[in-house]
């Protein structure tokens, strides 16, 4: 009988140590998780894409 | 058994007790005790602005976050992106605006760093102690104008009292949730923090934000929040020490990789060690986009002009040395608008003018009546307090961004001058960056933990 209590008393003194580093922080999440959404790119219309041909065109003369 | 037991409950005392013997503040962390110990903690941030292994992506910006601040912005020219090496890098801000959540984290660990030095540095009348604590002083100010500029909108002094401004921490305390300040006392508190490292006169390099560094970014902030008085003195202080390069001196000093020369007052990678791997990697992506057209046309004088060669070669590639630097030509730009919105065009023009003649070849000072005209396609239209651009403010921005192309000016430039909307086509797709975008988000974490802290407008999913 005291055998068991010396046991069940040591047992319940290590389970003491061992909670005694319980993190009181809880952990960061994952920022993947937590982004933001941006508005989708749209296709460029017709004029738009004249635009930007001509713009390239402008560059390719401008760098012969 | 008895032993056995007795040995038990010596190893629960001891392990027990332990856990108070260390001073723990910080979770998982010491405090230091020495002024040793305090510059160990402030060493490690100095080390990464000069280490680019180590990378800097909130304090000063390493290259790769220098460059990127120049593809968001419209010095270079996105739908010109050349592919497939373009495809790694950024189409516009809407890329990586989430990014800057990290970054708003990582500004206040230096903060909370900065707090614990100035909380707990008992050495206050040693050298290395004043040394310290001005640096801590210094830094926090940097980052806490760092957090201004990306993170609330531009200044407007009409509703300074109304704006949301920063969550002030001005002591450590791990627990803390303290919700936005307005934007009067976040400047407020800024500017306080500037002037408390000034006070230390520290002139000691190594710690990188001296007494002229400090007085620098106040210069900044007098002029991002429209103290157009207060900057110009603080400018003028910073010119005259730190007088104007040209020749070959300014090319010398802006090609230099490594060393601070002439009128820099803080500049990147100086103390670190001399390897190019991640450097070399941003130089060339910097090459995988031609800089824009209207950037270009800026160069009246081409090859009169220092800078035009300097910048970028027959093909409009990028060969600008990537710098995250402070100097003092900023500061003669900063007095030429400030005197330009006070009004006063002859200090203005002469300051403009003292810019231009050291990078220009036969350089004809501008006068009132000779200014270029506005340009009504230009992107920025307003200036920085809302009015439309006179020729003479446009000549100044104008300056200004020929002066600090690659430099991560551009970008701040649009976000303070109006916020332009414009669009970029990638893939056959159009990428707007919308006027929310200047405006990075808090981390979504700190908004959802609940505690009050506003997020920024446009950010609601």
């Amino acid at each position: 009988m005291k055998k068991i209590g010396y046991l069940l008393v040591s047992s319940f003194l290590i389970a003491l140590c061992g909670c005694g580093d319980v993190d009181e922080v809880p952990p960061r999440t994952n920022n993947l998780t937590t982004n933001y959404l941006v508005p989708k790119p749209k296709l460029l219309t017709a004029e738009e894409r004249e635009a930007i041909n001509e713009r390239i065109a402008r560059y390719n003369e401008a760098i012969q | 058994m008895k032993n056995i037991f007795y040995i038990l409950v010596l190893i629960v005392a001891v392990c027990t007790s332990c856990k108070e013997y260390l001073d723990v503040k910080p979770k998982g962390q010491t405090i230091p005790e020495t002024a040793e110990e305090f510059s160990a903690m402030l060493q490690y941030h100095l080390d990464r602005i000069d280490n680019e292994d180590m990378g800097d992506y909130e304090i000063m910006g390493d290259s790769e976050n220098v460059l990127y601040y120049e593809f968001f912005s419209d010095n270079l020219d996105a739908s010109l992106t050349f592919y497939p090496d373009g495809a790694r890098s950024p189409v516009y801000i809407g890329s990586k605006i989430n990014t800057f959540q990290d970054k708003y984290e990582d500004l206040y660990k230096v903060i909370g760093d900065c707090n614990i030095i100035i909380d707990n540095l008992e050495e206050k009348n040693t050298e290395l102690g004043k040394k310290v604590l001005a640096t801590a002083y210094a830094l926090r100010g940097v980052c806490y104008y760092n957090l201004l500029r990306l993170f609330c909108e531009p200044y407007d002094k009409s509703k300074e009292q109304e704006m949301l401004g920063l969550s002030v921490v001005e002591r450590f305390d791990v627990e803390a949730r303290p919700v936005r300040n307005n934007m009067k006392e976040s400047v407020d508190f800024i500017e306080k923090t500037l002037k408390d490292a000034i006070t230390f006169h520290q002139t000691d390099q190594t710690f990188r934000f001296t007494e002229d560094v400090a007085k620098a970014y106040l210069a900044r902030l007098y002029f991002w929040t429209q103290q157009w008085d207060k900057a110009i003195a603080v400018s003028e202080e910073i010119l005259e020490k730190y007088p104007l390069q040209e020749g070959t001196a300014y090319l010398d000093m802006m090609q230099a990789r490594y060393d601070q020369k002439g009128n820099t007052i803080l500049k990147s990678y100086v103390y670190g060690p001399r390897g190019d791997w991640s450097y070399g990697l941003s130089l060339s992506e910097s090459k995988v986009r031609p800089v824009s057209e209207e950037l270009v046309n800026l160069f009246v004088e081409k090859g009169n002009d220092v800078r035009y060669e300097l910048s970028f070669d027959k093909k409009r590639l990028n060969t600008k040395r990537i710098c995250s630097c402070v100097r003092s030509d900023e500061m003669c730009l900063i007095i030429a608008e400030s005197y330009a919105h006070k009004a006063d065009a002859a200090n203005a023009l002469k300051y403009l003018n003292l810019l231009r003649s050291k990078r220009i070849t036969g350089h004809v000072p501008y006068t009132e009546s000779t200014l270029p005209a506005v340009d009504a396609d230009a992107l920025i239209k307003v200036d920085a307090t809302g009015k439309p651009l006179t020729p003479l403010i446009s000549a100044i921005l104008n300056e200004r961004r020929k002066e600090f192309y690659m430099e991560a000016d551009r970008w701040f430039e649009l976000k303070r001058n109006g916020r332009p909307e414009f669009w970029v086509a990638a893939n056959g797709s159009k990428y707007e960056t919308l006027k929310y975008f200047y405006t990075a988000p808090l981390p979504k974490e700190d908004i959802d933990f609940g505690t009050g802290v506003i997020q920024n407008e446009g950010y609601t999913e």
